[in-house]
């Protein structure tokens, strides 16, 4: 199941019988595999290091927690026949990190007097970003095609499309991928790696 | 080659989505071998997952949501509707039932006006017996809701919305009364043979 615009409406948005109760979640969970737990923990990690949550949450499973409670509490519900329910946690996670970031953020300008950038209808947003492109950046620059590759895809592009506007094969394509399947891992601090 | 245009157009939070988007889209057993080759287990990450989404359940499930908490409120609420329709059927008084049935009046206004109370297990089986209704047809509505019974709580909004306060039962209400307390039965026995 795709996952090209996932969205987590919030309750009373959409008054239709799509959205998964909480028995309907549970049942999901137990339903999960190996890959999947993997899959989650990963992202999970990801999250936690990037948003340097670690003075939110003890580690990057509260995170994942935070998530699935609030899919069961109906906060975030989960929209049975648009995405899978992995791809609604790791949405879920991203919108709940993303947010603590932003408000971190806010309250470093409030507490510091730092004024905002001018024009920026979202300051907080607008400094983590340009911090976060200049590391992703950076790491991604030793895979060869690794930081146009992550461009493209974070423009929706498939991968046939990414190959051809590229000019890459797909065995060039796939071994970018996976090297920058390794780098986000790494990047986690599951491979020991600080990123700092 | 993606051009400075693209890269002005993507913010982190894009790329970072690009780079979840990655290793949702891993074909597990590749994942694994990803992290094999990097000397990691993929067991050890997977369980910490699934450990705090078990957490999560479990936490869920000992709370009571408002949710759940309503849910109870309008079974409750059908229950004591259903008592005061019960009196007005038979023309009997709450100090009549009271003494008849032999229940505290208090309990009885409780029941029929109250519907955060949650009405003792002996009451519930007085007035079963009192108004020779089918053996546990007001406990369902009585005691806290064990598992979800959409159902149930539909035709106790049902039956709710179409009853009136006051005054001796129309024929309509007979009907309704009747339907009611015969779907109740039936909920009952199939609760029974589960």
């Amino acid at each position: 199941m795709k996952n090209a615009d996932v969205s987590t409406l919030s309750p009373g948005e959409d008054g239709s019988d799509n959205f998964a109760d909480a028995p309907r979640v549970e049942l999901e969970i137990r339903s999960l595999s190996e890959g999947d737990w993997t899959k989650l923990g990963t992202i999970a990690s990801y999250l936690f290091k990037v948003r340097a949550l670690k003075n939110t949450w003890a580690e990057p499973g509260d995170l994942l927690q935070e998530a699935v409670t609030r899919t069961l509490q109906g906060e975030r519900r989960w929209r049975l026949k648009k995405v899978s329910f992995i791809y609604h946690l790791a949405r879920t996670m991203e919108s709940i990190s993303g947010h603590l970031a932003e408000n971190r953020e806010r309250d470093l300008r409030q507490a510091f007097r730092i004024p905002a950038p001018l024009h920026s209808p979202n300051p907080e947003k607008a400094t983590e970003s340009k911090e976060r492109l200049n590391i992703l950046r950076e790491w991604s620059a030793e895979i060869p095609h690794g930081w146009d590759v992550l461009l493209l895809k974070a423009e929706g592009k498939s991968a046939s499309e990414i190959q051809c506007q590229l000019s890459i094969s797909s065995a060039q394509y796939e071994a970018t991928r996976k090297r920058i399947e390794r780098l986000l891992i790494r990047y986690a601090g599951l491979g020991g790696y600080n990123g700092d | 080659m993606a051009t400075k245009k693209n890269e002005a157009r993507s913010s982190s939070p894009d790329l970072d989505a690009a780079l979840i988007d990655f290793i949702l889209e891993a074909p597990d057993d590749e994942l694994v071998e990803v992290f094999h080759d990097m000397g990691l287990d993929t067991a050890g990450i997977a369980a910490k997952a699934q450990q705090a989404a078990e957490k999560a359940v479990a936490l869920h499930r000992a709370t009571p949501t408002q949710e759940g908490l309503n849910k109870v409120e309008s079974l409750h609420k059908g229950l004591g509707i259903l008592l005061q329709m019960l009196r007005r059927r038979d023309g009997i008084s709450e100090e009549s039932l009271a003494a008849k049935a032999q229940i505290d009046i208090e309990e009885i206004r409780r029941v029929e006006y109250d519907p955060a109370y949650t009405p003792k297990p002996r009451t519930v089986y007085q007035l079963e017996n009192f108004f020779r209704l089918p053996e546990r047809s007001l406990t369902i509505l009585a005691g806290a809701a064990h598992k979800r019974d959409k159902e149930l709580e539909e035709e106790v909004l049902r039956f709710a919305a179409h009853s009136k306060d006051l005054g001796k039962l129309s024929h309509d209400e007979h009907k309704l009364l009747r339907d009611f307390v015969r779907f109740l039965a039936s909920k009952s026995d199939d609760r029974r043979s589960e």
